[in-house]
């Protein structure tokens, strides 16, 4: 998730590609958490545009630190953060151009995450570590899609490996990806 | 004994500015209370304390007013709103008050933890992801109660989820282990498993017929 202070100006919107060996998490909020299951609703990814952090250079624990810190503003204790998903950039890729579902599929889903560093404003510290996936309807990656459909969302949500988080951050339970585990594995 | 029939078309959800759109929900009440206007509003206002404080489950509070009290005094509030011009804050009043009647219909239909669930989704604001994500709807609520009394395959206890656009999410697992996952937005129903991706105008019974071959 993202704060809501505009990208830096020193590194514009969707100038730089994440490289597809990188992983990105996700924050998923109490509206949207299955705490029986330690799993995330399956619409999170139906947004044209979906917020994540990456964790390469930071990594998993200070990525979540930032994550909370970004969504859980003061004043805002709705904003809970329950689970944490994570997932690599090849992966989204993977699971966007599989033509589901089976009895009907349906046009693929191309996915791009771009680096989208967030500038602090009105004292609210920035995120450098910032990206946002976003969705086109071909490989040329011209035409964006307004949203994505339930069906890939679903399909999206069961990719992540999520973990789920307390107050503090700290991870108190994870669950691996329900489908595509071995999707992303090197060959 | 009074007879209220509701059917939340977009005609009986419109006032003023604010169009709560088209549902499918078609209920006929019937009730043999003569208090209901006189005390709905009370009551209503005490039951949504309770939903907001510790989500008591309104169909099953002894001494709390019945779902059928609940809905009839919706109706006769927004007879009462029509005929006098509203205002922006009557109209708001009336979202809470039929929001509350749909969450007690819920309540007939659902666990008590289900409902509970739906009743806390139902008070998130806007932007409660911090990324514009957008309030619960009115008619996204109902639609999804149309489709739990339309539907008696819906297990009472399933997963209720909050989604971006204000619609409710659902998910539930289906008789062979997969999951049937379902969003309820303003105008559309739409539909997921392993197997299909489809999205519904409201009142297809397209919706239905595929759900039976699930």
């Amino acid at each position: 998730m993202t704060s809501n202070s505009p990208p830096d100006e020193k590194y514009p919107a969707r100038q730089i590609l994440l490289a597809d060996n990188e992983t990105v998490i996700r924050a998923i909020v109490e509206e949207e958490w299955v705490p029986a299951s330690n799993r995330g609703s399956p619409s999170i990814f139906r947004r044209p545009n979906t917020s994540v952090t990456r964790t390469a250079s930071i990594g998993l624990h200070p990525a979540i630190a930032t994550v909370k810190r970004d969504v859980e503003r003061p004043g805002r204790p709705e904003r809970d953060v329950k689970g944490i998903g994570q997932i690599t950039v090849s992966l989204l890729k993977i699971v966007g151009k599989s033509p589901v579902p089976v009895k009907k599929p349906g046009s693929c889903i191309y996915l791009q995450v771009w680096e989208e560093k967030v500038k602090a404003k009105d004292g609210y510290p920035g995120n450098d570590h910032h990206a946002e996936i976003v969705a086109y309807d071909d490989d040329t990656h011209q035409s964006e899609r307004s949203s994505i459909s339930l069906g890939y969302s679903r399909m999206l949500s069961k990719a992540l490996h999520v973990y789920a988080v307390d107050a503090d951050g700290n991870v108190t339970g994870e669950s691996p990806p329900l489908d595509w585990a071995k999707a992303d594995e090197p060959q | 004994m009074n007879t209220y029939r509701i059917t939340s078309s977009a005609a009986y959800f419109t006032a003023g500015a604010v169009a709560f759109g088209s549902a499918s929900t078609s209920v006929s009440i019937t009730t043999d209370y003569n208090s209901v206007l006189q005390r709905g509003y009370d009551a209503l206002s005490h039951l949504w304390t309770l939903m907001k404080g510790g989500w008591v489950s309104p169909a099953i509070s002894e001494g709390q007013p019945s779902p059928e009290k609940l809905i009839a005094f919706a109706y006769a509030e927004r007879r009462k709103t029509v005929l006098a011009h509203p205002s922006l804050a009557s109209v708001l009043t009336m979202e809470l008050a039929a929001k509350a009647a749909y969450l007690a219909m819920a309540g007939q239909k659902l666990t008590n933890s289900s409902v509970a669930r739906l009743s806390k989704l139902a008070q998130s604001l806007d932007n409660w992801d911090g990324e514009g994500a957008k309030a619960m709807s009115l008619s996204s609520l109902i639609n999804f109660v149309g489709f739990l009394e339309k539907n008696s395959e819906v297990p009472p206890d399933i997963h209720i989820f909050l989604g971006f656009y204000g619609e409710i999410v659902t998910s539930w697992e289906l008789e062979d282990g997969s999951t049937l996952d379902m969003s309820f937005g303003d105008h559309h129903i739409e539909l997921a498993t392993d197997e299909y991706d489809e999205v519904f105008v409201i009142g297809d019974n397209g919706l239905y017929r595929l759900i039976a071959e699930l």
